[in-house]
């Protein structure tokens, strides 16, 4: 099976490949015209730590930043979150003085599933992107229901040659995992499809027949697990555990977090757990890729199957569930968190483990 | 992993489609919550999640309903579908059919159309799920798979309304595959607008129904399988209403209650308490056109008559249930054929393991407040014939009318107080408030028995079978080690009381705006420890809630109110979401002294955790302004503010 992402490029911080030479090898294919550098700002301390960076390189054409913006914190969040909300715009606002900014604006919506679709919608109209040749899309501070819809929206619109839209496309990450596990999560909402991404869900009058389902596993999903298992119903599980991880044993302690979720209540297989590279996307993106290829085939005489992806992990690696879940139009299920609060830390020693990644999506490496 | 099933949580792998496993686990007697009369109008099931509003309405989808038929004739679940007339000994009379309103129909309001097109999609989007149900059902009632078998069914009219052959035309029929057509091209265009990323794929919006077609369609016509017909009542079980906006609700609702007797219509949703949810009054009368099925007040009071479904009938229900998940699993893991609840002893005086370091004490109080007084003699030398955990509790009791008595106006000759005395002002109530007491002060397990758990279930089916499978997995431990899984009282108490713990810690992760919602606990609980801990126990056995009058209740619900009073928009979204996600229940309309209530008492699973008694009853009112004034206390953790400014944490 050739899958479109076996060959890629990605750049790390932790990598001899840096960020800044594949926005600068963007920026050159784009056939000189503006670079566009897509972010939300929300609370995330790592909201502007790319954008920052993006700025501080060298361009030959000025940039140009789209913004998504994003709904305040509710009361319910935390102070700290809501406190950091504020200062991030604040500083957003310092640091793209003197550039174009295009905004996003923020629409309440009935549905949670639908706030995506309709910024994807805003980000590829030919008027948000006249102009453009690389769109880098930063994902640190941006929820899943909001930056999947966009980056495969992004892919669509390049793969299809939309009048105007850019075929240089990235997606950039901040991680931290100190930071990640400062965050913690506030409730938790009712399981629903990721917009855009339905595959054959919810087609009543199209059986979806059995359904498989690979949780992305992380800390503290336990509520979102049970919530997502509701809605869908399984016919079978297949977690994802990172590994290899930074930490080796993070695989065993995501176990021992969620056994009770896992074994006594989903019934899983220990055979049919799976492990992915916790610091390489493509690495989940082509794990996943096989399993609802090997599911396709094995139940192809017997009766349909979906294989439906969550993701309850790092921004990361969720990536490989996007590149999966669009490549196969398979379902992406969520039930984030409501609201937010930060754990009482020291942001700026957390700060000096902030890591960048970059991953090339579409365009000149893949003409 | 362990190699031994806990059938109490493996409950969430178990298939929707096994018949066997939902059916023989079924509690029976909670068919009796329904009303007689259930056929003909429009039944509105309410309740608190968890409550079993589901399942009750899966039992009557075709696949069980023939499992009963089939394989569960000595069990009462099928004497009770014959008495409710939903099965003959031979075959189903009803074609139930399960419409999830959990689906994206909130989503249609979000398209870029007028008010009146939305509700015309979603009456149509409902229209083509309600009738691929119903072919799904006749199918699998007559034996087929859907869709494989599509072409075996056919809808034809029994109306000589001209009307509804004009429905089956435009709905796709008679043919089933056509009718499947049409829903699968609705389906399709809807769902691909809702999902379109980009806008080159928004096509145009498909027309609306102007009503619901399916009710009358399926009103005037019949199934033919084969050729035959099926011969059963259609009944429509639409379940989560409370997924759909409020106008949405409100026309399906507005649809449902026409009368169509030969179409049965279930509608269920979760109780809100901040909501003019319970008016009635634009869906029609209740009994003629409606009745309402109030699945917690049935549970915790029984049903209005008092005989259909007694008071206290649902804890044997919900026994019923724990007894038929475990049996088979105890018989084939430990041989044990003791009912699973009859393996949690529940002897008092096992608690109770130093006698000599409890009693003593409390009887030297109960002693020392009669002060000598001869008055209470026979109090105290009846207290002394008394024995163990019993005795502990009759000195605390003692201690506390001992007090109530001094405080009374006492007798002008202070005649000695007799053992008639003594049993008119005792009461079940303060005995449990003495028991709790006794427990608190000396560390002593309180929480377990088999009715202790039925009551920490607070009438919830989840709830209670969760707190069975956390029993069971400690039963799984002696089973392992090959010992008969009986607990003793202190393994229970630290069970029971580690679930409890584990609800309030979950509260934040699990409950919208949980920490606010912490937060009006944490008062109603210190309400409670203030009231409990007065030497005369007011009211025993003991505050577990708190109370807000009706018409502040009203106050709360008006937008303009919350606008002017900082904490108002956190109280009515935290006390939304409290009822919602059952951390309090809600009784509304409580009337006492002459003033209405709205009456919140906490989930019984969190009395464990502050200590507090199991019995409803107890609650304290508070105003409204002061409610509101506890959403101004700042929540425990998330409060303080990070320790840097933005943009000195980017300084990399």
């Amino acid at each position: 099976m050739n899958n479109r992402w076996d060959e890629y490029v990605m750049a790390s911080d932790s990598s001899t490949l840096p960020p800044e030479a594949v926005w600068d090898a963007a920026a050159a294919a784009g056939c000189d015209l503006a670079t566009m550098y897509v972010l939300g700002v929300g609370f995330d301390p790592r909201s502007l730590v790319g954008l920052q960076r993006f700025l501080a390189s060298d361009h030959r054409v000025s940039p140009v930043i789209g913004v998504v913006e994003l709904p305040p914190p509710s009361q319910a969040s935390g102070l700290s979150a809501r406190a950091l909300a504020i200062d991030n715009q604040s500083a957003f606002e310092a640091l793209v003085g003197g550039h174009e900014v295009r905004r996003i604006p923020h629409e309440d919506v009935h549905s949670r599933a639908n706030a995506g679709p309709r910024v994807a919608r805003a980000l590829t109209a030919p008027e948000f992107v006249s102009g453009i040749g690389a769109l880098l899309i930063d994902i640190s501070s941006l929820p899943a229901s909001l930056y999947f819809p966009m980056v495969a929206a992004s892919l669509s619109a390049a793969d299809r040659g939309l009048p105007g839209f850019p075929q240089e496309i990235q997606v950039i990450a901040c991680e931290n995992p100190e930071i990640d596990a400062a965050i913690e999560k506030l409730g938790v909402s009712d399981a629903a499809i990721v917009g855009g991404f339905r595959g054959s869900l919810e087609h009543e009058s199209d059986p979806t027949g059995t359904v498989i389902w690979a949780p992305v596993l992380g800390e503290r999903a336990g509520p979102a697990l049970q919530a997502i298992h509701n809605l869908l119903a399984p016919g079978d599980v297949c977690p994802v555990l990172p590994f290899p991880a930074r930490n080796p044993r993070r695989g065993d302690e995501l176990v021992l977090e969620h056994q009770v979720v896992l074994f006594d209540e989903f019934r899983v297989n220990p055979a049919s757990i799976i492990y992915a590279d916790e610091r390489n996307p493509f690495d989940l993106y082509r794990t996943l890729s096989r399993l609802q290829d090997d599911f396709r085939h094995a139940l192809a005489e017997l009766e349909p199957a979906t294989v439906v992806l969550s993701t309850h992990t790092s921004k990361l690696l969720s990536l490989g569930v996007l590149l999966a879940a669009f490549e196969h139009r398979l379902p992406i299920v969520a039930a984030p968190a409501i609201d937010y609060e930060l754990a009482d830390v020291d942001l700026t020693a957390l700060g000096s483990s902030n890591a960048l990644t970059c991953v090339w999506l579409g365009g000149t490496p893949y003409s | 992993m362990s190699i031994y099933v806990n059938p109490f949580y493996a409950r969430a792998s178990e298939q929707h489609q096994d018949a066997h496993q939902f059916v023989s686990t079924f509690g029976a007697g909670a068919l009796d919550m329904l009303p007689e009369a259930t056929w003909d109008r429009l039944v509105l099931l309410r309740s608190s999640p968890g409550a079993g509003k589901t399942s009750l309405m899966r039992l009557f989808t075709p696949e069980n309903l023939r499992w009963t038929l089939e394989r569960m004739r000595q069990e009462p679940v099928y004497r009770q579908l014959i008495e409710l007339g939903a099965i003959e000994p031979d075959r189903p009379l009803k074609l139930g059919v399960l419409i999830d309103l959990d689906r994206d129909y909130r989503s249609l309001l979000d398209l870029p159309m007028p008010a009146e097109s939305a509700r015309r999609l979603f009456l149509r989007l409902l229209d083509v799920r309600i009738l691929v149900g119903a072919l799904r059902s006749a199918l699998t009632l007559a034996g087929g798979s859907f869709p494989r078998d599509i072409e075996r069914v056919a809808l034809a009219s029994t109306s000589p309304d001209a009307r509804v052959d004009a429905l089956v035309e435009r709905l796709g029929g008679p043919s089933a595959i056509g009718i499947l057509n049409y829903a699968q091209d609705t389906e399709r265009a809807i769902l691909r607008l809702l999902d379109a990323l980009l806008a080159v794929d928004v096509d145009a919006i498909p027309e609306g129904h102007n009503e619901l077609y399916a009710l009358d369609l399926l009103a005037g016509s019949r199934f033919e399988v084969d050729g035959e017909p099926l011969n059963v009542q259609p009944l429509l079980m639409f379940d989560d209403g409370h997924r759909l906006e409020r106008e949405q609700r409100d026309t399906l609702l507005g649809e449902l209650r026409r009368r169509r007797p030969t179409v049965a219509r279930w509608y269920s949703e979760r109780f809100e308490a901040l909501s003019d949810q319970e008016l009635l009054s634009d869906v029609g009368d209740e009994g003629r056109d409606v009745a309402l099925v109030d699945l917690d007040s049935i549970a915790r009071s029984g049903s209005a008559d008092g005989r259909r479904f007694a008071r206290g009938r649902y804890d044997r229900v919900l026994t019923d249930v724990a007894r038929r998940r475990a049996a088979p699993l105890l018989a084939v893991y430990a041989q044990e054929h003791q009912e699973f609840l009859d393996l949690l002893e529940d002897d008092r005086d096992r608690c109770l393991a130093d006698p000599s370091s409890v009693l003593p004490v409390l009887e030297d109080r109960a002693v020392g407040a009669a002060a000598g007084d001869d008055r209470y003699k026979t109090w105290i030398e009846d207290a002394r014939t008394r024995a163990g955990f019993e005795a502990a509790v009759r000195w605390r009791e003692l201690e506390v009318l001992v007090l109530r008595d001094q405080h009374r106006q006492q007798d002008l000759f202070g005649e000695e107080l007799t053992d008639e005395d003594l049993a008119d002002r005792s009461s079940s109530a303060l005995r449990e408030g003495a028991a709790v007491a006794v427990a608190n002060e000396f560390k002593l397990p309180y929480y377990f028995g088999a009715s202790t758990v039925v009551r920490l279930g607070s009438h919830n089916a989840d709830q209670f079978l969760n707190l069975c499978g956390d029993l069971f997995a400690e039963m799984l431990v002696d089973i392992s080690l090959g010992r008969s899984p009986r607990l003793d009282v202190s393994r229970q108490h630290r069970v029971l009381h580690r679930a409890s713990e584990r609800l309030w810690e979950s509260i934040p992760r699990t409950v919208p705006n949980g920490r606010d919602v912490q937060v009006m606990v944490r008062e109603i609980v210190a309400i409670a420890h203030a009231e409990n801990a007065k030497p005369r126990m007011p009211y025993p056995p003991g505050i577990t809630g708190t109370a807000l009058l009706m018409s502040e209740r009203q106050t709360l619900l008006d937008p303009q109110y919350r606008a002017k009073h900082p904490g108002a928009d956190r109280l009515f979204a935290a006390l939304a979401s409290a009822v919602a996600h059952n951390i309090l229940q809600a009784d509304l309309d409580y009337s006492v002294k002459g003033n209405r209530y709205m009456v919140l008492y906490l989930n019984r699973l969190l009395c464990p955790r502050f200590g507090l008694p199991l019995g409803l009853g107890g609650f304290k009112e508070r105003r409204l302004s002061e409610m509101v004034n506890w959403m101004q206390k700042l929540p425990a953790q998330g409060a303080r503010r990070r320790s840097t400014d933005a943009r000195e944490q980017l300084a990399l």
